[in-house]
C-alpha cells in the first residue's frame, strides 16, 4: 500500500511518520508517537475516549485520518502536566474523585480543556450538553460534573 | 483509632490516571509481538462447511492462520468455567449440562459473533484486511431465538447430544406452596420480562501471549477479573501441563463481570505464540465486543404469590427461566440459582417453590453481571409487592414493612438456606421515606393528577447478596493475601484482585496502614498477577471488602504481633505495653522510648541473634480468609449457603411520563444504603453513582436486540445506547451502618447494589405513575416506546376495540 508523510506537532514536540493512508490519528499517537494515554473505546465514534486537541478544538482521534493531521498541533493529555506538575483540571478531577478505571478520563480531561477556555464559568446544564459525547461507564458523571466546576473555580 | 479507615482519603491509582499514564492492555508493548484478528460467524446457526484460509494466509504481512480443524488437532475443548470439575454438584439439584467448545468453530457456529478462524500478520491493520479474507461455506440452521420457544417440545436443539436446550436446572420446594395459594386472600399472578444487557466497560477485551522457549513459560497477559484461574484453564485446554504459565492482569478499564470468564481468545494467543515462538496480541474492536464478550440479565419469569388480607405474603412459586446463549464455559449459570434462591429478598417468605431454568439460544454467552441474577430477583419481587398492595388497598411501604425481616431476627436464614448477616431493614426504610418526605411527594403527586399529568413515586427495597463461592469451582471461597514489612519498614501487600477501578490499592493501603500502624504513603499492593499470590477468585460479587480485607487484616494482625515481640524483646517490655502508629513502635508507659518501624525489621532481616526465642527471621504473612457464613455442602433440605453478606439499601424515584411519547422524566432520585462499615466513604459514593449508571442505562436505554434470524441489531455504541451525562439523574445518598458481624473489618461490600435500583424503582413509578390509565409494567426496559405501548394496549383493552 501506499505511503504518506505526515508532519504532526504533538505536545510541542514535532514527529515525522510514513504512513499507511488509512491510518487513524488515534493510531498515529498511540502505535506510532507511542503517546497512549488517548484511548480507544469503540468504532463508531460515540465514546469519546479517544479526544484530543486538534488545533485548538476537540476532534474524536479515531475519526480523523492520520494525514488529515499533517502540518496540525495537537494537544493529548500527556501534555497537560508541565514538569511533574499538574495541570489544575488534572487536581480537579483527582480531589473530586472524578475517575475511577481511568480509561475515559483522558477523553475528559481534553474536552475540560477547550470547554473551560470557551465557557469558564459553565452552568450545569451546558456541562452536561458539553460532555454527552465522552462516555463513562464507572463514574456515573456526577462527580465529573463537580469535577469541571472545581477546575473552573481553580482557573478562575 | 482509625487514622485513615473511613476517610475519604484521595485514590492513589488516580494519580497516574490523570496523566494518561496507566498502561491498559492495549498498551502492552511485547518485543516482536504478533497482531491476531479474529474472524467472526455473520450466523446465529450454521453448519461450517468448509473453512478456506488460503486467501488470508497469500495476504502480505500474513504469518499464520489457524481455523476450527487445526484448533481441533492443537488443544481440547475449552475447559469448564467457573466449574473445577463437570460433575460439580452432590445433590439431585442444581443440575448442570456442559457442551464442548474449542476455541474456534469446529462443525458448527451457534451465534453471531462466534470465532472460526483466527489470522495473524505483522500488522495490526493488515491482520484486520487478511480476517476479512478468511473464506467460510456455512449451510444455515434454523435458529433458536426465543427463551421460551427453545423450551418447547420439537424445538431446534444447539447440542445434539443434549435430549433439549436445558443446560441448568434447579428446583426447590419447601412448604404447602400449591395449596396455600390456593387458600389466600389475594394472589398475584404475573409474567415478567426482563431483557438482555450487559456491562460494556469503556475498555475492551485483549490478549497477549508470549512464550519462553527455554524456560518453558508461558506468560499470559489478559484484561481478565480471574488472573488466577486462567492458569489452569489455559493449560488444560492446551493439552500443555509440562509448560509453566503466569497471567498478569494489567490495569483495567472495567470489568462489570464480563471480564470474570474463560474466553476463547485466552487460548487462541498461547496456541499461535506456541506455534510461531513469538508474541501474539489480540485486541478487541467494539463491535467484536458486542458480539464476543458476555451478555446478561435476559430472563422470562413466572411469580405466584398469595397474601393474606393483612398483607403477609405467606405463599411464594416462581419460575425462571434465563436466557444463556451458546453454552460456552461461562458463569451465566449461575444466573438461574441466583435469582431462584432470592427471589424472597428481604421478606419473610416460609413456603417457596421455584423450578428455574438455564436455557441456551443461539446468541451471545451470558455471563455474570453487575448485581449477577439479583437485578432480575429484585425486580420480580418488587414488582410483586406493588401489584399486591394495589389489590389490597396498602400503600407500598405499608406492604412492605408488614413483610421485612426484622431487626430482632438476624442472622437470619432465609427459607432457600441463606443465612442474611445483619441489617435493619424498617430503618433503612423508614429514613428514605422520611429524607424523601414521601408525604409530601404524595401530596404534590395528587396536584398534578388533577391536572390531568402523570407523576409517580417508585419504591424499591434491595437485597443485594454478596461475596459468593461455588462448591467444586475457581471461585474456590477464600481469598489469599500476603503481607510483608521489608527491611526498610515498608509494607507490601500482595493480593489476588485487579486494579479495575474499584481502587483497592488505594482501600488495601488504608486498612493496612492502620493495621500496622505505618504511613498509608508507606504501604505498597501488588494486584493483578498470578505470580504474586497462590490463589485468587479474583474480582467479583463485591467480595474484596469481605474476603480480600479481611486477609489482609488477618495477615497484619499476624506481622504486626511480631513486630510488637520484637520490640519488646528490644525494649525489654512487655509487647501489651507499646503500640504502633505512624511507622513507629511507641511505649503507652514511657513516653519517649520507642522504636521505628524500620529498626524493628532490620533486627528481623538482618539482626536474627536479637530475636526472642525461636522466632523465624522476617516479617511477613500469608492469611487465607475463607468465606464466612457459608456452606459448600448442602444441607438435609438440599440447600447450599453460598453467599457471606448483605448488604441493602432502598431506593425512591420521583417521576413524571409523558402519555403521549412515553417518556420518563426523573424528577428526584434518592437512595439510603447500607454497606456495612466503609473504608472510603468517597470510594463508596462513586462507586453506588457509577452503579446507578448502569441501572439507568438498563432502564431506558440499553438493549440487545436480537432479530427472529439471530442477528444482533444493537451491535455498536451507535445503537447500544449506555447512558451519556445528560441521560444521569442527580442523586441524593445516604448511608446507615449494621456492621458485617462475620468479618474483622465489618464492611459488606457496596460495588453492585445500585445497579440493581433504578429499573426496579423506575417501573414502580412508572406503574404508579400510571396508575389512572390502569397500566401495569411487567416488562423491561422502560423505554419511551415500550411504555406507550403498554399506554395503548391498555387503552384498548378499556374500550374494547
Amino acid at each position: 500500500m501506499q505511503r504518506i508523510t505526515v508532519k504532526t506537532t504533538i505536545n510541542g514536540t514535532d514527529y515525522s511518520f510514513e504512513v499507511e493512508p488509512r491510518l487513524l490519528l488515534v493510531d498515529l499517537i498511540r502505535d506510532k508517537a507511542r503517546l497512549t494515554g488517548t484511548h480507544t473505546g469503540c468504532d463508531t465514534g460515540n465514546c469519546g475516549a479517544c479526544t484530543v486537541l486538534m488545533n485548538g478544538l476537540t476532534v474524536k482521534s479515531c475519526q480523523v485520518l492520520a494525514p488529515r493531521a499533517h502540518g496540525a498541533e495537537i494537544r493529548t493529555v500527556e501534555g497537560l502536566a508541565k514538569h511533574g506538575t499538574l495541570h489544575p483540571i488534572q487536581e480537579a478531577f483527582w480531589e473530586c474523585d472524578g475517575l475511577e478505571c481511568g480509561f475515559c478520563t483522558p477523553g475528559m480531561l481534553m474536552t475540560t480543556v477547550a470547554f473551560l477556555e470557551e465557557n469558564p464559568r459553565p452552568s450545569d446544564e451546558e456541562i452536561r450538553r458539553t460532555y454527552s459525547g465522552n462516555l463513562c461507564r464507572c463514574t456515573g458523571y456526577l462527580n465529573i460534573i463537580k469535577a469541571v466546576k472545581r477546575a473552573a473555580e481553580m482557573m478562575g | 483509632m482509625a487514622t485513615y479507615v473511613g476517610k475519604s482519603i484521595k485514590r492513589k491509582e488516580s494519580f497516574d490516571s490523570i496523566q494518561g499514564k496507566n498502561t491498559y492492555l492495549a498498551d502492552i508493548e511485547v518485543p516482536g509481538m504478533l497482531h491476531a484478528c479474529v474472524h467472526r460467524s455473520p450466523y446465529a446457526h450454521a453448519r461450517v462447511a468448509q473453512v478456506d484460509l488460503s486467501e488470508a494466509l497469500a495476504q502480505p504481512g500474513v504469518v499464520a492462520a489457524l481455523s476450527g480443524e487445526d484448533v481441533r488437532r492443537l488443544s481440547r475443548p475449552m475447559a469448564p468455567f467457573p466449574f473445577t470439575k463437570t460433575k460439580p454438584y452432590t445433590s439431585d439439584y442444581p443440575r448442570v449440562r456442559f457442551a464442548d467448545h474449542y476455541c474456534l468453530a469446529v462443525d458448527r457456529v451457534r451465534h453471531v459473533g462466534e470465532a472460526v478462524a483466527v489470522v495473524v500478520s505483522e500488522d495490526r491493520y493488515a491482520a484486520a484486511d487478511a480476517a476479512e479474507a478468511v473464506r467460510v461455506e456455512y449451510e444455515p440452521l434454523s435458529p433458536v431465538v426465543d427463551v421460551e420457544g427453545a423450551l418447547e417440545r420439537g424445538a431446534v436443539r444447539l447440542y445434539e447430544q443434549w435430549p433439549d436446550n436445558i443446560q441448568y436446572e434447579f428446583r426447590f420446594s419447601e412448604g404447602p406452596v400449591d395449596e396455600l395459594l390456593k387458600e389466600a386472600s389475594v394472589v398475584i399472578r404475573e409474567r415478567i420480562v426482563q431483557h438482555r444487557y450487559t456491562g460494556t466497560p469503556m475498555e475492551t477485551r485483549g490478549v497477549i501471549a508470549s512464550v519462553d522457549q527455554r524456560d518453558n513459560l508461558l506468560t499470559l497477559w489478559s484484561s481478565t477479573q480471574v488472573p488466577h484461574a486462567l492458569p489452569n484453564l489455559v493449560l488444560e485446554t492446551l493439552g500443555r501441563t509440562d509448560l509453566k504459565i503466569r497471567v498478569i492482569s494489567p490495569t483495567m478499564g472495567g470489568g462489570f463481570g464480563i471480564k470474570w470468564a474463560f474466553y476463547p481468545e485466552e487460548v487462541l494467543m498461547p496456541l499461535l505464540s506456541l506455534q510461531l515462538n513469538r508474541p501474539v496480541g489480540w485486541r478487541e474492536s467494539r463491535s467484536e465486543h458486542m458480539v464476543a464478550s458476555h451478555h446478561s440479565r435476559a430472563q422470562v419469569d413466572y411469580v405466584e404469590a398469595g397474601f393474606d388480607r393483612s398483607g403477609r405474603i405467606t405463599a411464594l412459586k416462581t419460575k425462571v427461566i434465563v436466557d444463556l446463549g451458546a453454552a460456552y464455559p461461562s458463569g451465566g449459570t449461575s444466573l438461574a440459582f441466583v435469582t431462584a434462591n432470592f427471589i424472597p429478598g428481604p421478606y419473610r417468605v416460609d413456603n417457596y417453590s421455584t423450578t428455574s431454568f438455564g436455557v441456551v439460544t443461539n446468541k451471545t454467552a451470558a455471563g455474570p453481571h453487575r448485581a449477577n441474577g439479583k437485578a432480575e430477583s429484585n425486580f420480580i419481587m418488587e414488582r410483586v409487592m406493588d401489584r399486591a398492595a394495589m389489590e389490597l388497598g396498602l400503600g407500598k411501604d405499608e406492604i412492605r414493612l408488614r413483610n421485612l425481616i426484622q431487626p430482632h431476627e438476624f442472622p437470619y436464614t432465609c427459607v432457600t438456606g441463606s443465612t442474611y448477616d445483619s441489617g435493619d431493614y424498617p430503618a433503612c426504610l423508614r429514613k428514605a421515606l422520611a429524607e424523601v418526605d414521601y408525604g409530601g411527594l404524595l401530596t404534590d403527586q395528587d396536584r398534578y393528577r388533577r391536572e390531568g399529568r402523570y407523576r409517580g413515586i417508585g419504591l424499591a427495597f434491595l437485597l443485594e447478596p454478596l461475596s459468593s463461592l461455588r462448591p467444586n469451582a475457581y471461585n474456590a471461597g477464600y481469598e489469599t493475601v500476603t503481607v510483608r514489612v521489608d527491611p526498610v519498614g515498608k509494607a507490601w501487600v500482595f493480593s489476588g484482585d485487579m486494579n479495575m477501578s474499584m481502587s483497592h490499592r488505594t482501600t488495601l493501603s488504608q486498612v493496612v496502614a492502620d493495621e500496622l500502624g505505618v504511613r498509608f504513603e508507606d504501604v505498597q499492593v501488588f494486584e493483578g498477577d498470578s505470580a504474586l499470590v497462590s490463589s485468587s477468585s479474583g474480582s467479583y460479587a463485591s467480595r474484596f471488602s469481605t474476603v480480600t480485607i479481611s486477609a489482609a487484616i488477618k495477615a497484619c494482625r499476624a506481622v504486626k504481633t511480631k513486630i510488637l515481640a520484637i520490640a519488646a524483646h528490644q525494649l525489654r517490655t512487655h509487647p501489651a505495653a507499646l503500640e504502633c502508629a505512624g511507622g513507629m513502635v511507641l511505649s503507652q508507659e514511657k513516653p519517649g522510648v520507642a522504636l521505628t518501624v524500620k529498626e524493628v525489621a532490620n533486627i528481623a532481616y538482618y539482626s536474627i541473634n536479637q530475636l526472642p526465642g525461636n522466632m523465624d527471621p522476617g516479617l511477613h504473612d500469608t492469611h487465607y480468609f475463607i468465606n464466612p457464613n457459608t456452606s459448600f455442602e448442602p444441607d438435609a433440605k438440599g440447600r447450599t449457603s453460598n453467599f457471606s453478606t448483605f448488604p441493602y439499601a432502598v431506593h425512591v424515584a420521583y417521576v413524571e411520563v409523558d402519555a403521549t411519547t412515553g417518556e420518563t422524566t426523573i424528577l428526584k432520585y434518592l437512595g439510603v444504603d447500607d454497606c456495612g462499615n466503609m473504608v472510603n466513604p468517597m470510594i463508596v459514593g462513586t462507586q453506588i453513582t457509577g452503579a446507578i449508571s448502569h441501572g439507568v442505562g438498563g432502564a431506558f436505554l440499553e438493549e440487545l436486540v436480537y432479530d427472529e434470524q439471530g442477528q444482533l441489531l444493537s451491535g455498536t455504541f451507535a445503537d447500544y445506547l449506555i447512558p451519556s451525562m445528560q441521560e444521569m439523574p442527580d442523586l441524593e445518598l445516604h448511608h446507615m451502618v449494621t456492621p458485617m458481624p462475620f468479618t474483622p473489618g465489618g464492611f459488606k461490600g457496596v460495588g453492585e447494589i445500585g445497579a440493581i435500583g433504578p429499573p426496579v424503582v423506575l417501573a414502580s413509578a412508572i406503574e404508579d405513575a400510571l396508575t389512572p390509565l390502569g397500566v401495569k409494567i411487567m416488562r423491561l426496559p422502560l423505554k419511551p416506546e415500550n411504555i406507550w405501548r403498554a399506554i395503548h394496549e391498555q387503552n384498548t383493552k378499556k374500550t374494547g376495540e
